[in-house]
């Protein structure tokens, strides 16, 4: 069994960071030259939304009718997953890591460590909702919805859930070899928060001109550009640009008051456990506003 | 040592003792039914005072949880220390670290199975089973701090409330779980006990399994109980084996108290399809 415990997990709520996270360690990991950039990132990661392996696992093209359909297939595509490479190796995920329907979503027999990237969730909404093509409302219900699920037409899912329960679930994991990187960290010291999971997590050695290259050429100007020039398969339909704006605190402009104060009452613990800062300054914002 | 403890767990009266009486018919193979009185030989339970007293360095109160925590380590490596593959243990205890202790130690844990019910099923048979009047038991499996007692031969355990105790055990664990509606072992019993018998590790053989489910019948254990009595019977209560059936609560359970129970736990409920919306 030990030997398929090959996914490092990289974990995160939609639009929180963690296609530039993938696209970081690409630019790290790989030797210079080969670093892929937005649109095959795929040679370097894998997602646990993949269609193919959902086939293989299925045995024929997979076209799931329903949660329990996806359920009871992913354990299979997940086995297949992680033995698709000899060595540990990075799985996109925005799952929960609970049971669901009777199956672990994150399965400790394939799993080796997690790497969980959060934003904050004033600056998730917006994005989240040009992600999934709603009005912000709909986005904050979404976000507020215990059994939020996001789908492929071919019916393979993300079992996403509000977005506290998602921040808890992966944070709070009991024994699972996790590291933790806020969005907000990466953006303001990208390089610290880089060598803290580089050096200290994954226990790979700092090449200091390696890493500041890697920043550079994926940098918010850099993916922008090339999703411009070249366009991104990973785009959902119908959505217009997948890199929009990557600003930290662009809620106040993004946001009503009224959609504010609703996300701050509704998370507000997971906001004093790992946004203090924020929460200080949505505070401010509404006393003022009012 | 190894990591061999294959976690029965649930909260109390969803099901957990149906299972263990499963595993013993299936895993010794009797032809007749195993005697309900003999399913302590399939593994212990984590909170028999008899375990505790053999590591105590000394007289200690098994009602409180600051004596009973911090030999729990000692009674779990004593499990472990038989060297055996498998050592099933059934466990009502909520996985979490308590002051320090953590409940359910990885370096001992092979496996998890948990049994969830509908909680307004549970909560009728956790009344009648603790001699409670049922808007007590509403009370209590609603209190962050519910806990067994601790009476008889048995240390106190602590559980939570209903929510807590569920959402701890859908939780990552590091090790291979499954989670099971009770409702499902009623409806579709072989395809949910083979879930279980696959992650023990054990092959599904399609007779040996209809003959486990049948000699593990609520009938068949009832019936036994009538005749012999159940030595896990509390003294509160009339009958161990009372119901066993989904759905009771529609003619049972008082209307404001089965509010009461969505009140408090809907999001939970939600998520195992015991609620609408």
């Amino acid at each position: 069994m030990s030997d398929l415990r090959r996914i490092i997990w990289l974990a995160s709520y939609p639009k929180s960071g963690n296609t530039w996270m993938r696209s970081l360690l690409a630019h790290y990991l790989m030797p210079p030259g080969t670093a892929p950039d937005i649109n095959n990132l795929r040679q370097f990661t894998t997602a646990d939304v993949r269609q193919d392996f959902f086939d293989l696992a299925a045995g024929q093209p997979f076209r799931g009718q329903s949660v329990d359909d996806w359920v009871a297939v992913r354990g299979k595509a997940l086995r297949l997953i992680a033995g698709s490479k000899p060595n540990q190796h990075f799985v996109k995920t925005h799952c929960q890591p609970i049971v669901l329907l009777g199956e672990p979503l994150i399965p400790a027999e394939f799993t080796a460590a997690a790497i969980y990237i959060l934003r904050n969730p004033f600056d998730v909404a917006p994005s989240y909702a040009r992600h999934a093509s709603a009005d912000l409302d709909t986005a904050i219900d979404r976000m507020l919805f215990p059994d939020n699920m996001m789908g492929t037409p071919t019916g393979i899912y993300d079992a996403l859930g509000r977005w506290d329960d998602h921040v808890k679930a992966w944070t709070e994991a009991p024994g699972l070899p996790l590291h933790v990187v806020r969005y907000e960290d990466l953006i303001e010291k990208p390089a610290k928060a880089m060598r803290a999971l580089l050096k200290d997590f994954l226990k790979v050695p700092i090449d200091q001109p390696k890493l500041a290259r890697a920043i550079k050429s994926t940098s918010f100007a850099n993916m922008k550009k090339q999703e411009e020039t070249k366009g991104f398969r990973e785009k959902p339909e119908g959505m217009q640009s997948f890199f929009a704006k990557g600003k930290v605190g662009a809620w106040r402009e993004d946001l009503t008051k009224e959609q504010i104060a609703r996300l701050r009452d509704e998370f507000a613990p997971a906001l004093e456990r790992w946004y203090p800062e924020v929460l200080r300054d949505v505070d401010r914002f509404l006393k003022t506003a009012c | 040592m190894k990591k061999s403890i294959i976690w029965l767990a649930s909260y109390p009266k969803s099901g957990n003792t149906w299972v263990r009486i499963f595993l013993t018919n299936y895993l010794l193979n009797a032809s007749k039914p195993v005697s309900i009185n003999q399913v302590h030989r399939l593994g212990l339970g984590d909170a028999i005072a008899r375990l505790y007293e053999k590591v105590a360095p000394g007289p200690f109160d098994r009602h409180v949880p600051a004596e009973v925590l911090p030999l729990r380590e000692a009674v779990l490596r004593g499990i472990v220390a038989n060297n055996a593959d498998v050592n099933f243990v059934k466990t009502h205890c909520i996985r979490r670290i308590i002051e320090g202790y953590d409940m359910f130690p990885e370096k001992y844990t092979r496996a998890s199975i948990y049994i969830v019910r509908n909680p307004l099923d549970m909560v009728l048979s956790y009344a009648r089973h603790h001699g409670q009047k049922v808007e007590d038991a509403v009370i209590s499996i609603g209190h962050p701090d519910n806990a067994t007692i601790g009476h008889g031969d048995a240390v106190v355990t602590p559980m939570s409330s209903w929510s807590e105790h569920v959402n701890a055990w859908i939780a990552w664990a590091p090790w291979p779980q499954v989670v099971i509606r009770y409702e499902n072992l009623l409806s579709n019993p072989e395809q949910e006990f083979s879930k279980i018998l696959k992650l023990i590790g054990v092959p599904v053989e399609q007779d040996r399994l209809k003959r486990a489910i049948r000699n593990a019948s609520f009938k068949e254990l009832k019936a036994q109980e009538e005749a012999h009595g159940f030595v896990e019977r509390p003294g509160e209560s009339d009958k161990f084996f009372a119901s066993g059936k989904s759905g009771i609560w529609k003619d049972q359970l008082p209307k404001e108290l089965a509010e009461q129970i969505l009140r408090d736990h809907r999001p939970t409920m939600k998520r195992f399809g015991y609620v609408e919306s």
